[in-house]
C-alpha cells in the first residue's frame, strides 16, 4: 500500500510524521494550567457544551487522543479557559458528517436532536473540535428564531475571545447564528475594565 | 505426602469442596480473603430455576464448615506465596489486621449497632452502607467483626491525636463491647501451613459497568449491576428486599435488563458468553414483576442460552408472567431528567428502539476474580453510582484508571502507536 502511494505521488513517505491535533497540543505541550495563565478574558458564566463529534475520537486504537466514550479534553480546554462546561448525552453523537451533501435532511435530523438536548441541559453555546461538526450543527439553525437558536463555535474561537486577540481575528462571520449577543455577555478583560 | 489439602476461596465452590474433602477424612485449610464465608452466593437473593433462597441452601454448609474438626478456617486471610512441590506445598498465609479479639467476641453485635461511623459496603455493591465495625451480613460464619482502618475514626486519628498528646477520638466500640475485645494495636498476621494439595476455589467477579461509559456506567447512578440488583432483591439487602431505585428511593416502575453487557464483546474484553446471564436475569425479572405487580421488566437480548434442566422453561414461565423480551443490543443510556433513556435496536422488526426507563441493570460479564490483589478491602468493583455525573478535570486519568484488562492500550503521552507497528516501522527505516 505504502509501495504503491509512493509510487503514486513521487514523493516518498515514511510514516515517520507524528500529527498532533491542536488540542493535543495544548494539553501536552502547553498544558491547561499554561493555558489558564494566558487568560485575560476568562469566560466567566459561558455555559458551554463540548460537542466531540467522532473523528476527534476514532478509530480510538489509532488516534488515542481521550476516552472514545467519555472524552474530557475539550473539557479540559473550556475550563481552562474560565468557561462553565455543561454535559450532555450527544456529545459524542454523530452529527451526520458529509450527508449534508447528499442528504442534508439527516444531519438537519441529527443536528436537532444534539442541540435540544444540550438546551434542555442548559447549554448556552456548543463548542466543536471539527468544522463540518460546526457546520452540521450551525447551518440547520439559519433563519430560525423559536426556539431560540443555539450559538456553534469552533474552540478556536472561543480561544480567540478568552486570550483577547482583537474581534477581527475571531472570525464569527462565516457562522450562520450570530454569537455576538452571548459574547457580550461575557465580562470584559480587567484592563480595560478598570 | 501430606495427607492435608488447602482450598483458595470460602465461596459456595470453595465451601463444598471443603466439606467434601473433610468428610473423607482428610484435613482442610479454608482462606478467605473476606471477613465470613460465603462469596458471591452470600449476596444472592433466590437461586434459578426454583426460585430457592440462596441463604437456605447455603447456611447449613456455612455452619458445617464452621464448626467442622477437620476444617481450619482462615478468614481475612490471603495466601502470600507457595513454595515446595505437589505432595508437600508451604503456603505462607498473610491475616489482614481485624482490630478484634476473635477468641473473646461473643458476636453480640453492640459494637456494630453503636458504631457512629459508616463506609461504603462492597458487600452490597454501592447500594447501601456499612458500619466502620462489620460483618458481611448476619448469618456470617464466622461471626466476628472486623473493622475498617479506613472508615474508623479512632484509627484514622490516632497518629494525628497522639502526636497532641490527646486520645483518639470516638473509640465507642471500645467502651461498648462487653467482652473488652476491641484491639487497636492489632497487626498483621502471618501463618505457614503445609499441605499436600490445593484446590483453587477463587470465583469470580463481575466487570465493572465504568467500563461501558456508553451505557452510563459509573456515570448514571440507575444504572447497576446484576449483583446490586440481587442486593436490591434480598431481604437481608439494604431496602430489606423492596425493590428502590438508588437514585431518589423511588419504586421503578420500567426496569430494562440488558444482557451480554460486555460480554460476546471482543471490544470491551470478553468476547466469551458469561452463561449464566440469561437465567438470572430472566429470575430478577420474575421477582421484580413478584415484587412489584404494576411494574414493566424489558430484558434485551442477543439470544437466549437456556441450557439446564428447567431452564427452558423457566424462560417460558418468565415471558408468560409478562417480562418483555426485545431481541437486539443496546447502543447507548443515559439520563434524561428523571428518567433513563436506554436506546438500542429491535432486531426482529428491523427498527431502531427507545425505552423511557426508572432502572437499567447490566447483565455485566463475568470475569474470574482478581487472585494477586494485596488487601482484603480491595474484592468487588471500585464503581460506586453517584448521583451526578461527576466529571475530573484530569484528561485521561479516568481512561487509564479503567484497569488491565482494558483492550484500549493505556495512553502514554509521546507514545502514539502500538509497539508492533513501531517495530514495523523500525525495520522499514533499517531498509532504507
Amino acid at each position: 500500500m505504502l509501495e504503491r502511494i509512493n509510487w503514486f505521488t513521487e514523493n516518498p513517505y515514511h510514516g515517520q510524521v507524528r500529527v498532533v491535533h491542536l488540542l493535543e497540543m495544548l494539553r501536552d505541550q502547553l498544558t491547561w494550567e499554561g493555558l489558564h495563565a494566558q487568560v485575560k478574558r476568562p469566560l466567566a458564566g459561558l455555559k458551554v457544551a463540548p460537542y466531540y463529534g467522532c473523528l476527534l475520537l476514532r478509530p480510538a486504537q489509532e488516534i488515542q487522543l481521550d476516552d472514545p466514550e467519555r472524552p474530557t479534553i475539550l473539557h479540559d480546554c473550556m475550563l481552562a479557559l474560565g468557561a462553565e462546561v455543561v454535559d450532555f448525552p450527544y456529545a459524542v453523537e454523530c452529527c451526520g458528517s458529509y450527508l449534508a451533501v447528499e442528504k442534508a435532511e439527516v444531519p438537519d435530523r441529527l443536528a436537532q436532536t444534539i442541540i435540544s438536548s444540550a438546551r434542555a441541559n442548559g447549554a448556552d453555546c456548543l463548542v466543536t473540535a471539527c468544522p463540518l461538526c460546526q457546520f452540521n450543527l450551525d447551518y440547520p439553525q439559519r433563519g430560525t428564531t423559536s426556539p431560540a437558536p443555539m450559538p456553534v463555535l469552533y474552540f478556536t474561537q472561543l480561544m480567540a475571545v478568552a486570550l483577547d486577540l482583537p474581534p477581527a481575528d475571531w472570525g464569527l462571520e462565516g457562522l450562520y447564528v450570530d454569537p455576538a449577543p452571548l459574547l457580550e455577555r461575557i465580562p470584559a478583560c480587567e484592563e480595560a475594565g478598570a | 505426602m501430606i495427607p492435608r489439602v488447602m482450598v483458595i476461596g470460602g465461596g459456595i465452590a470453595g465451601i463444598q469442596a471443603a466439606l467434601d474433602v473433610a468428610n473423607s477424612g482428610y484435613e482442610v485449610v479454608l482462606v478467605e480473603r473476606l471477613p465470613s464465608i460465603g462469596g458471591h452466593m452470600a449476596q444472592l437473593s433466590e437461586t434459578f430455576p426454583t426460585l430457592d433462597c440462596s441463604q437456605c441452601i447455603m447456611t447449613p454448609r456455612t455452619v458445617e464448615v464452621g464448626h467442622h474438626e477437620q476444617i481450619k478456617l482462615m478468614t481475612y486471610s490471603e495466601v502470600e506465596s507457595v513454595a515446595g512441590e505437589v505432595g508437600h506445598f508451604r503456603v505462607r498465609v498473610r491475616r489482614a489486621p481485624t482490630y478484634v479479639d476473635w477468641d473473646a467476641c461473643t458476636g453480640c453485635g453492640t459494637c456494630q449497632q453503636k458504631c457512629p461511623y459508616k463506609a461504603e459496603s462492597d458487600f452490597e455493591r454501592g447500594i447501601g452502607p456499612r458500619k466502620a465495625i462489620y460483618t458481611l451480613n448476619p448469618q456470617a460464619v464466622p461471626n466476628k467483626p472486623v473493622i475498617d482502618p479506613d472508615a474508623c475514626k479512632w484509627l484514622l486519628t490516632r497518629a494525628e491525636r497522639e502526636a497532641e498528646g490527646k486520645k483518639p477520638q470516638c473509640g465507642a466500640c471500645q467502651k461498648l463491647c462487653p467482652t473488652e475485645a476491641i484491639r487497636f494495636d492489632d497487626a498483621p498476621a502471618y501463618f505457614e501451613e503445609e499441605v499436600g494439595a490445593i484446590i483453587l476455589a477463587t470465583g469470580y467477579d463481575l466487570m465493572s459497568p465504568a467500563r461501558l461509559p456508553e451505557y452510563g456506567g459509573g456515570m448514571v447512578a440507575d444504572v447497576i449491576d446484576g449483583l446490586a440488583f440481587e442486593r436490591l432483591l434480598a431481604s437481608s439487602g439494604p431496602t430489606a428486599g423492596a425493590v428502590r431505585r438508588p437514585s431518589d428511593g423511588a419504586t421503578p416502575k420500567e426496569i430494562v435488563f440488558v444482557q451480554c453487557a460486555g460480554s460476546r464483546d471482543p471490544e470491551h474484553g470478553a468476547p466469551y458468553c458469561s452463561k449464566i446471564c440469561c437465567m438470572y436475569t430472566a429470575k430478577q425479572a420474575m421477582l421484580y414483576k413478584h415484587r412489584v405487580h404494576d411494574g414493566q421488566a424489558h430484558i434485551f437480548y442477543i439470544d437466549v442460552r437456556a441450557g439446564g434442566k428447567r431452564y427452558e422453561e423457566f424462560i417460558t414461565r418468565g415471558i408468560e408472567e409478562g417480562t418483555d423480551y426485545l431481541r437486539g443490543k443496546v447502543s447507548k443510556i443515559y439520563r434524561d431528567g428523571e428518567k433513563v433513556i436506554v436506546r438500542g435496536a429491535d432486531t426482529l422488526n428491523g427498527k431502531p428502539v427507545t425505552l423511557a426507563a426508572d432502572l437499567v441493570v447490566l447483565a455485566m460479564a463475568v470475569l474470574p476474580a482478581p487472585t494477586r490483589r494485596r488487601s482484603p478491602r480491595a474484592w468487588a468493583s471500585r464503581w460506586t453510582p453517584t448521583a451526578s455525573s461527576s466529571r475530573s478535570t484530569t484528561s485521561c486519568s479516568r481512561w487509564r484508571a479503567r484497569g488491565p484488562a482494558c483492550t484500549w492500550p493505556a495512553w502514554r503521552p509521546g507514545r502514539r502507536t502500538s509497539p508492533k507497528r513501531w517495530r514495523r516501522r523500525a525495520a522499514r527505516r533499517a531498509r532504507c
